[in-house]
Formats: C-alpha cells, sequence, structure tokens
C-alpha cells in the first residue's frame, strides 16, 4: 500500500477518487454544519434558561416581598391613611404650623419666645429604607425637611412639655425634635430652650431642588 | 452472500467468463467496467519454501519483499505466504508463489486492467488454500487433483497452504497415477514429506471411480474426499467450478496482482467507503442533531415554565397592585411610607422620656444640679448648628442622644463629692435603653483633686458633661 493514494491520484482514476473525497468531505461538512447550528440552538435555549432563571430569581425577591406585605396589609394601610391624613405626601403648611406654635407659645405667656420657620430641603431616604427598596422598582422620592426654630425663655418643665407636644403634633407629616438644647437660667425662673423641631414628607425633587448638602436622614 | 464478482479463467490459448447471477456464475461475456477477478492457470507457477527472521511489522513486510524480489526477479506476479508452523531457532517457514508470465499474458491482463476493475489474480492452488480456509480445515499434507480447462493440476498443500503445483495436459486416470506416484516421490525426495507418511489424496470433480483409479500402486495414499461444508460450494463434487464460485462470492485473500494493476479496484472501493462514510456521517449527524435538538426543546420547555412562573408571580403583583388602586392607594406607598416613619421615629429623641431619664440619673441626689440638656435626633455633623456642649473625643454619631452639663452643690467636701459622683456613675450603669458613653461611665472617677487653702474659703466648683444615647437607636 506504499504510495498508494499517490499513485491513485496520478492514475487515470483521479476523477473518481476525487469525487470519492469530495463526497465524504461535503457530508462531512454538512454534518459538522448540522451539528454546530444544532448545538448554537442548545446554546440559545441553554443561555435563555439561565436568563429566566436569573429573572425568576429576582421576581421570587419580589413575590417574597409581597407575602410579607400582604401579611402586613392591614395594619400597613391603616398606618399610610394616617399619615396620608396627617399630610405626609404634601409640602409643610408652613403659615399654619408657625401660627399654631405661637398661639401655644402665646398661652404660656414665658418671658420672651422666637419662632422661625425656613425654607424646605430635599434630603434622601433613610439608610435603612433604601437597602430594604433594592430590587424593586424605584421610588424616586426623597424627604423634604422643613425646620421649625423655637426659641423660649423662662418656660417650665411640665409648660415646655405641653408647648413641644403641641408643635409636634401641628406640623403634620412626621415631625420630631431634631436639635434642643434646654439651659436653667441663672435668675431659677423656668428654663430657656432653643429646640429646632423638623417636619418630614414625602415627595419627588423639583428639578432644580436647592438641596443642603444631602446628608442621610438618621 | 450472492456472487459479487465476475470470473476471468486465463490459460495457454484459452480463456473463459462468468458473470455471477442469483443461481451462480453464468458463462457469459463480461460488459464493460465490472469489478473482476482473474484466474491464471499456468505451468510456469513457482512455489518455493525458505525460512526467513521471526520480525513483526513492517520490518517482516520489507524483507518478505526483498526476498521475492531476490527469488523472483522477472516477475510482477509473485506472493509470499506465511507457513502457520511454529518458529524455531527464532526462523519462519514461508511459501513464495510466482507465476511468470509471457508478453501476451501480460497484454491481456492490461487489457483486462483498462477494461474492467480487476479486483484480485489468483491461481487454482491459490483457491485451493482460500476454499480450505473459508472450511476451517488446515491440512497438514494434502494433495489435491483437479481437473481444469488447461489440464490436471496437482496441488500439494502443506499446512494449508499450496507448496506444489503442477499442471499436465489431460491424461487418463494410469496416467494420473503414475503422474501422482511421481509427485510423491518428489516429495519425499525432497523431503517435504517422509517416506512411511500417509498421503490424502482428494479428487475434485472427478467421479467416485474416476477418483479411486487415480490413487496410485506402491505409495502410502490414501483417498479422501473434500467435505461438504455448509455455505460453501460442493468442492469435493464440482471441482474447479467450487473455486471459482467460492472466489465470486468471497474476497480471495492472498493474491498476486501488485497494486500498480488494481488502481481501478482501489478507486472503486474509494468511491465505496467514501459513500458509506457519507451516509454513516450524515446518520451520525442527524442522530446527534436530533439529540442536541430534544435536549435544546427541553431546555426551552424549562424555560417557558420558569417563565410561566414569573408570569404568574408578577401577576400577584398586580392583582395586588389593583386591589389597592380600587382603595385608592399605591402598592410603592404601602412599601415605602410605614417604613420611612419607622426610620425617622426610630431615631426621634422623646423629651419626656429624657426627662425621665434625667431625673432618674440626676434628680435621685440632691447634691447633683443639672445647668443644661443638650438633645439631638441626628449625628453631630448633620445639625444646622453645632451642639453647644460636647463629649470630648466621644463618638457624636450615635443618635438619640443627650449631653447632660450638671455640676455639684456648692461647699461639699472632696469626699461627699466624690460620693455624689460615685452614686450618679453607679445609676448610670444600671440596665436602661439609655447608654452612657465610655467617658461618662467614669464621670468624675479620674479627676484632678485640688484641695487649695488659704484665707478663701476652698472652691470645688466644677462643671461634668455626661453623655448618654439611646441603645435601639442608630
Amino acid at each position: 500500500m506504499n504510495g498508494l493514494p499517490a499513485k491513485l491520484w496520478h492514475s487515470k482514476h483521479r476523477p473518481v477518487v476525487a469525487a470519492a473525497c469530495t463526497t465524504a468531505g461535503a457530508a462531512l461538512l454538512l454534518s459538522v454544519a448540522s451539528l454546530g447550528w444544532s448545538v448554537t440552538r442548545l446554546q440559545a435555549a441553554a443561555s435563555d434558561l439561565e436568563i429566566e432563571r436569573q429573572g425568576l430569581t429576582d421576581v421570587e425577591l419580589i413575590e417574597r416581598d409581597i407575602a410579607s406585605l400582604d401579611a402586613e396589609l392591614p395594619r400597613r394601610e391603616t398606618r399610610l391613611r394616617a399619615l396620608l391624613a396627617g399630610g405626609f405626601l404634601e409640602a409643610a403648611d408652613r403659615v399654619g404650623w408657625a401660627e399654631a406654635v405661637v398661639a401655644r407659645a402665646d398661652d404660656l405667656r414665658p418671658l420672651s419666645y422666637s419662632v422661625a420657620i425656613g425654607a424646605p430641603q430635599w434630603l434622601p431616604l433613610p439608610q435603612p429604607v433604601i437597602e430594604r427598596q433594592e430590587g424593586h422598582a424605584a421610588d424616586e422620592r426623597v424627604l423634604h425637611a422643613t425646620d421649625l426654630a423655637l426659641q423660649v425663655s423662662g418656660v417650665h418643665e411640665d409648660e415646655l412639655l405641653r408647648l413641644i407636644e403641641a408643635a409636634l403634633s401641628a406640623g403634620g407629616g412626621v415631625t420630631r425634635i431634631e436639635q434642643c438644647h434646654l439651659a436653667r437660667r441663672p435668675d431659677d425662673v423656668g428654663l430657656d430652650i432653643d429646640c429646632t423641631l423638623r417636619r418630614f414628607g414625602l415627595g419627588l425633587p423639583p428639578s432644580n431642588a436647592a438641596s443642603g448638602a444631602l446628608e442621610p436622614a438618621s | 452472500m450472492g456472487a459479487r464478482y465476475s470470473i476471468c479463467y486465463l490459460a495457454d490459448e484459452l480463456e473463459q467468463t462468468w458473470r455471477p447471477s442469483p443461481a451462480g456464475l453464468v458463462s457469459a461475456e463480461l460488459p464493460e467496467d465490472v469489478p473482476l477477478i482473474a484466474v491464471i492457470d499456468s505451468a510456469d507457477e513457482t512455489h518455493v519454501i525458505t525460512s526467513m527472521p521471526a520480525v513483526r511489522g513492517a520490518n517482516a513486510a520489507r524483507l518478505l519483499r526483498r526476498r521475492l524480489e531476490r527469488e523472483f526477479p522477472n516477475t510482477r506476479l509473485r506472493l509470499a505466504q506465511r507457513l502457520q508452523r511454529r518458529p524455531q531457532n527464532g526462523a519462519i517457514d514461508v511459501v513464495l508463489n510466482a507465476v511468470t508470465a509471457d508478453a501476451a499474458l501480460e497484454a491481456r491482463l492490461n487489457e483486462l486492467g483498462e477494461r474492467h476493475t480487476l479486483r484480485a489474480l489468483t491461481t487454482p492452488a491459490l483457491l485451493v488454500a482460500a476454499w480450505l480456509r473459508r472450511a476451517r480445515l488446515r491440512p497438514r499434507r494434502l494433495l489435491v487433483v483437479l481437473p481444469t480447462p488447461a489440464g490436471l493440476r496437482l496441488v500439494f498443500i502443506e499446512d494449508g497452504l499450496p507448496s506444489l503445483s503442477r499442471l499436465m495436459p489431460p491424461i487418463d486416470a494410469s496416467g494420473t497415477a503414475t503422474e501422482i506416484a511421481r509427485t510423491v516421490q518428489y516429495l519425499q525426495n525432497t523431503h517435504r514429506m517422509e517416506r512411511d507418511d500417509t498421503l490424502e489424496l482428494w479428487c475434485c470433480g472427478l467421479g467416485p471411480e474416476q477418483a479411486a483409479a487415480c490413487v496410485p500402486a506402491g505409495i502410502s495414499c490414501v483417498l479422501g474426499a473434500a467435505p461438504q461444508v455448509r455455505g460453501l460450494p460442493d468442492f469435493g463434487r464440482e471441482g474447479l467450478r467450487a473455486l471459482l464460485q467460492s472466489a465470486s462470492d468471497d474476497t480471495p485473500g492472498d493474491q498476486l496482482l501488485p497494486d500498480d494493476l488494481r488502481l481501478g479496484w482501489f478507486a472503486r472501493e474509494a468511491t465505496r467507503w467514501s459513500r458509506r462514510l457519507a451516509a454513516a456521517t450524515l446518520v451520525a449527524a442527524v442522530g446527534a442533531s436530533a439529540l442536541v435538538q430534544w435536549r435544546a426543546e427541553e431546555l426551552q420547555r424549562e424555560a417557558a415554565y420558569v417563565r410561566a412562573g414569573s408570569t404568574a408571580i408578577a401577576a400577584s403583583q398586580a392583582d395586588l397592585e389593583a386591589k389597592l388602586a380600587d382603595r385608592g392607594l399605591r402598592l410603592e406607598d404601602i412599601r415605602l411610607v410605614p417604613d420611612v416613619e419607622d426610620a425617622l421615629r426610630g431615631t426621634a429623641v422623646e423629651l419626656d422620656e429624657v426627662f425621665d431619664v434625667v431625673g432618674r440619673a440626676f434628680g435621685a441626689d440632691a447634691r447633683l444640679e443639672i445647668a443644661a440638656l443638650e438633645l439631638r435626633s441626628s449625628p453631630a455633623a448633620t445639625l444646622g448648628r453645632p451642639p453647644q456642649y460636647g463629649c470630648e473625643g466621644e463618638d457624636l454619631s450615635f443618635v438619640p442622644a443627650v449631653q447632660a452639663v450638671f455640676g455639684v452643690a456648692d461647699g461639699m467636701e472632696l469626699r461627699e463629692r466624690a460620693e455624689a459622683l460615685r452614686g450618679l456613675r453607679e445609676r448610670l450603669a444600671r440596665p436602661s435603653r439609655w447608654q452612657p458613653t465610655t467617658r461618662t461611665a467614669r464621670v468624675g472617677s479620674e479627676d484632678d483633686l485640688l484641695v487649695a487653702a488659704g484665707n478663701q474659703s476652698p472652691q470645688h466648683a466644677a462643671e461634668w458633661t455626661a453623655c448618654l444615647w439611646r441603645g435601639d437607636g442608630a
């Protein structure tokens, strides 16, 4: 069989041998192409499945979240309605708030008082809320905060408690003491206080919102 | 298996052809380009037994070629066959076969090669060996008497292979017996068999009486007969025709034609095998593709199932959103708003609670006087104005937090003052929502103690800051 392929190729049988090689080669190519196409389809199906599985994983997170929300729905709905009624999704009524606090301070007849409400500022949501919102459709709301600076001289402790309580109630939304300094008067006529109450609300920032330094609300 | 190859029998000035048919070989002219086995019945057929080293593989093939070239330099029609005997002293026995082709025979072979596809070239002696191999017989010594169109052939089979082949003109039975006796004598003289060995004799293609008449007297011969083997032509009864039929049915195996004269056959085989390979490849590819496609479809079904699951979950979310929308609420608000409220109120400082804590810690001892309180619900760094009092070196990021500035009543002695501060530390250390910072927990315990005397009353006035923060805040 030494050199037989070369002898065949250089003989008069070359066309037959060439046709045989072409037949085998074409069949091989066709087979490879067919297999290649099938493998490509398999890879596409596998990739598809992987995407769907990933999507399902994401959606299962939503399902768990919805299941837990569903369980808490009655309580959350009650709280939400209370907050909506309290103006949580509305801007602060600064004038009304100032009038209410002034009226209560006036009733106490302290030595002196002042009430000042500044312009609202925009703050990002608290960090724990941001972390819980991950994976859900982004809600673009941010906090808007309005500060009421209250300074009163010569107020007693129990009067102070009633005044602060009234100021927090009149704020609406979610209002809390942000900062408060209380000092005993040298003449012992009650306390001097310098407090900042902050009213929070949820809203969409205006396009030209001039926010303070966006510190995360604690 | 039915007959596949046509047969062309060649002898001196004699040629016969047969074509295969379902009923076996039929004598007929050959059409163009048929696969053909040529059978040469020539008196110039030579067999030589020789020894050669027992080597394997390509070395063995090279050695055989060289030995053939040396033994039969003037003919291309030659073949080496190894006798199936145990090697002795590292050497094996081989039979070298050759047929000397004259110019006419060469020309006839070339013509056959041009017009047809020559598969093999063989001789009646080689056909006898092929028949024995198909019948799974390997006689040690056998003499076959075989009438052929060219005359009468005597073939001596040694360990299954022909080592002597003689062609005689057609003779009668007594002449045959004489020739058999001469052949046996020759074999004995050349020590191919011992004088007391009994030689089996097959007279193939002769009737029983003719066969019996062929047995020579005075020679240790026993008349045998070729067995009837299932699936093989009856060699004993039909003789050469059975051998030709057997060659037509199956590949002859050993043959004399060099590759150069069989190129047409190889080309034909290449075509046949390429078609088989193509078919097998396509079938395998179709099968593999079908398997892969089935797997792909399985994956697609699984993906659809998963997609349905995702869709169902999304639908349940949409249901919930629709339910809430009916009640004038949004799912985002249900999710977001209470959480925001919790986060904001969680760190809010409650004034009444602060008064309660400060009262229990400081108010319990009249010797301590609170001068000021600083409350905050956010880290100090984020406040609009910095705290008036700070806890030096403390972490001001904890919220909510309270700083209490206090002092002790005037006129207290050192020991009484220390006692009052010790009591404060104990009260602050009690379990409570409000925790003292590390420094506050040591308030008063590491102060410089100063006692100064003179003509003025000792002054021990001092002021401290206690920092507390609520443990459940941030």
